[in-house]
């Protein structure tokens, strides 16, 4: 019966009151498009980063006087350190092929001997990707017997550390800021109906409505709103993404489950504020 | 058999206005009259009989609820067995008459089949079944309140509560509502009513309750 009810009673408000229920749809939108905004952002910004810190190697040139043997051997005591992920073996005579293809043939034609030793190339597991982790497993690395130098960019990753530390942390205020101005929107709004409602929600209280009957249809308004101002949010992202990718699709990428995370939140922010902006009227 | 008894009740309001060590007592089929001046504490008891309000000190029993015991999700099912009135009828103005007084039968999750009927049944009993599809702006102040004496009836409730329900309206208008409340306490429901209006309560002839200043004098 509660549910019938609220149904009922849901859509007849917004039936009957259209312009603010329109007005309420389009808050949720415009709250739900800045907020999809700073999610595209966020989560863009954080894919840039992953991919620079996953482009990071640790060069390990291993001393010239080693045979093939001392090489493999020397090759399993790397990749048992942890936080390394994949080594790639090169050998003199890639150097040499990598060599002439970076700076030309000239020099290293002149020479009568191969100067350039063997060398690990090796990328770091995701939570090692980090200044003091690779500073960590260089060090340890250079430690072995045979090592010759380890060389990685070191500079960069400290940068990137400094700097994305602060953009991250920056970011989240932002972003509280973003979704506590949201919310706070929502539920201002939601307060302002249940305040024009507020007899209606006295006497179905007086006459025995428990809380959760007064509530439903507070409720089933909420979820609407959010779930049409989710729809026309996403609409709004549909068309952006189609002129943006068509432009920067390297630079520029949709999550899989933002559309689904934009519902979801439509949904939760509706209800949420429907509940918070109904409770000071409910006894 | 008592309904409803207010032991040594005391309200604090923080401006202000309470109400003192207030003793009430009401027994089924009773008809009584709570009068006193405007801000003496009328409403405050109604009030606490329907626990819209917790006594700072005494204790309010009503049927089997005690407001010492009483747990928030109770206070609808206790509401449920009485019937309230008021003064500005509190209708909901979005609805026609028969949806404001099938809303307490809704709302207490009677069945469908049973709200038409009782609903027809209790707008004749107060002389409004022609006017059931009327909106409350279409109505007259009388017809407003028997609308909501209606509303108040239809679940049945042991006691009806009546906070100055003739306060809005004319003289004529006012007897008509007191001859109301008159016939449905005779068919056995009791009645509570709180006014300012002595010259009403002594035509009546009903045990009346005095109370002035927040304390009660029978």
């Amino acid at each position: 019966m509660i549910w019938r009810y609220g149904i009922k009673e849901g859509f007849d408000s917004l039936r009957r009151a259209k312009m603010a229920a329109f007005a309420a749809v389009l808050t949720m939108a415009g709250a739900l498009i800045v907020a999809g905004v700073f999610m595209l952002v966020t989560f863009n910004l954080s894919s840039i980063v992953d991919t620079l810190r996953s482009r990071i190697e640790l060069e390990v040139f291993v001393d010239n006087s080693r045979d093939d043997s001392a090489i493999q051997a020397l090759r399993k005591q790397v990749e048992k350190i942890t936080g390394v992920a994949i080594v790639r073996y090169v050998s003199r005579e890639e150097a040499v092929e990598i060599f002439r293809r970076e700076f030309g043939s000239g020099f290293i034609d002149l020479l009568h001997s191969n100067p350039l030793p063997p060398s690990f190339r090796l990328t770091l597991q995701k939570p090692y990707q980090y200044g003091d982790a690779a500073q960590r497993i260089a060090a340890q690395i250079q430690s072995l017997n045979g090592i010759d130098e380890v060389v990685y960019r070191q500079d960069f990753l400290r940068v990137l550390d400094r700097y994305v530390s602060f953009a991250i942390a920056l970011d989240f205020v932002i972003g509280l800021i973003v979704c506590l101005g949201v919310v706070f929107v929502v539920i201002n709004h939601v307060r302002l109906v249940a305040f024009a409602k507020r007899s209606i929600i006295e006497t179905m209280q007086l006459v025995g409505a428990s809380r959760a009957f007064v509530r439903t249809p507070f409720l089933l308004q909420g979820f609407l709103h959010g779930l049409l101002g989710a729809a026309l949010a996403g609409i709004f992202f549909y068309f952006c993404e189609q002129i943006l990718l068509a432009q920067y699709r390297d630079l520029f990428f949709v999550p899989r489950f933002f559309y689904a995370g934009l519902f979801g939140l439509g949904i939760f922010l509706g209800l949420f504020a429907a509940y918070i902006g109904v409770r000071r009227f409910v006894e | 058999m008592n309904l409803i008894r207010l032991s040594n009740v005391s309200v604090k309001y923080s401006g202000g206005d309470g109400l003192k060590n207030v003793n009430l007592l009401v027994r089924k089929s009773e008809f009584v009259f709570l009068v006193g001046p405007t801000g003496a504490g009328k409403s405050t008891v109604l009030k606490l009989i329907y626990m819209g309000e917790k006594p700072s000190a005494g204790t309010v029993v009503v049927g089997k609820f005690n407001s010492d015991s009483i747990a928030p999700k109770q206070i609808p099912l206790l509401r449920r067995q009485l019937g309230i009135v008021f003064q500005n009828f509190k209708l909901l103005e979005d609805r026609n008459v028969f949806d404001n007084v099938a809303f307490t039968l809704i709302v207490t999750g009677a069945k469908q089949r049973d709200i038409k009927k009782k609903v027809l049944r209790v707008l004749a009993q107060v002389g409004l079944s022609h006017k059931r599809y009327k909106m409350p702006h279409e109505l007259s102040g009388g017809e407003q309140q028997r609308v909501a004496i209606a509303r108040a009836l239809v679940n049945g409730p042991f006691i009806l509560l009546a906070d100055e329900p003739t306060g809005n309206l004319d003289p004529a208008t006012a007897a008509g509502i007191m001859e109301l409340l008159d016939k449905i306490n005779t068919r056995g429901t009791a009645v509570l009513m709180a006014t300012h209006n002595y010259n009403l309560v002594e035509n009546f002839g009903r045990r009346v309750v005095k109370i002035e200043e927040g304390s009660t004098r029978n």
